[in-house]
């Protein structure tokens, strides 16, 4: 069949909608291979289709959704690998250790560590604010003492 | 064209940046086929989505060109939905045709969107294949703007 011929045929419009069949197919990458006009023509036809079917518009959602499924895809199969590689490298027996678990460290958010600091900052401020007020309290105290002794004996 | 060029080896990478580019650039033209095929929006936003994750795409084979590659995947994809969705709703199933349709529209809606073989449509229409082939292509020969 000479190319015209064989482009008139209809067998590349059922090539490019998936409905030819193996043995279609294959003879279309044939020509397409010998023939630079069915190459042209064929890719002729990709721009009408491709211009037939790209009216409708997808909503700007659909790539998000398309971006995070990708994502999650991804990760699942990062997962699937080590488990996999694992599963390889222990398939001969599979072994548990009993671990008896006697932390007694306490497990606090990460933001207590500022504010552990901070009080404790803030009580060494109140300690010498507490020392310096009590000891200027006493010398007032017996200053007046003093004073007063003074006055008594300048009134005898 | 650029279009049509094989570049189907980009579509093997683990990253998802390639499914993303290839739908920036057919994105549309995989959701116009879907709708052919499955003409509620939502349900087919699901197929595109379904669609463009990369593992779905890596069975593009060597020397296909990228655009070729997506309209048979998307039209597989709608189909297997199609199957599954007809499989819970039965009375969902799209068989009627108008006496109206002419002959290639309706081989194309066979074929396409129903996804029988053209040597099943060619016997039951009493043609030859060669005959479907051909009304398949005057059919998208109406796709061509005036």
């Amino acid at each position: 069949m000479n190319p015209k011929e064989y482009i008139e045929s209809g067998i590349l419009e059922t090539y490019i909608l998936g409905l030819a069949s193996d043995n279609q197919q294959e003879e279309v990458e044939k020509y397409l291979q010998i023939f630079p006009e069915v190459s042209l023509a064929l890719e002729d036809l990709g721009k009408v289709i491709n211009g037939h079917f790209s009216a409708s518009i997808p909503p700007p959602s659909v790539r998000q959704r398309i971006k995070e499924f990708d994502h999650d895809s991804l990760k699942k199969w990062d997962f699937n690998e080590q488990t996999h590689s694992q599963n390889n490298t222990q398939k001969e027996e599979v072994k548990y250790l009993e671990v008896e678990v006697s932390d007694t460290h306490l497990r606090v958010h990460k933001y207590w560590r500022p504010a552990f600091i901070a009080i404790f900052i803030l009580s060494k401020i109140f300690l010498a604010a507490a020392l310096y007020f009590y000891f200027k309290s006493d010398s007032l105290n017996k200053e007046n003492l003093k004073l007063q002794q003074e006055i008594e004996l300048l009134k005898k | 064209m650029s279009t049509l060029r094989p570049t189907s080896k980009s579509l093997r990478k683990t990253n998802n940046e390639p499914a993303l580019l290839l739908y920036d650039k057919y994105g549309a033209m995989a959701y116009g086929v879907i709708l052919q095929i499955i003409p509620q929006e939502e349900l087919a936003q699901e197929v595109l989505v379904e669609l463009f994750n990369t593992s779905s795409l890596i069975n593009c084979t060597e020397g296909l060109s990228d655009a070729i590659c997506i309209i048979r995947n998307a039209r597989t994809k709608a189909l297997e939905f199609k199957s599954r969705l007809n499989a819970l709703l039965p009375n969902s199933e799209d068989t009627n045709h108008s006496d109206s349709d002419s002959l290639p529209n309706l081989i194309f809606n066979l074929a396409f969107k129903q996804g029988l073989s053209l040597d099943i449509i060619a016997v039951k229409l009493g043609l030859s294949k060669e005959a479907a082939m051909k009304a398949i292509s005057n059919h998208v020969k109406s796709f061509r703007k005036p």
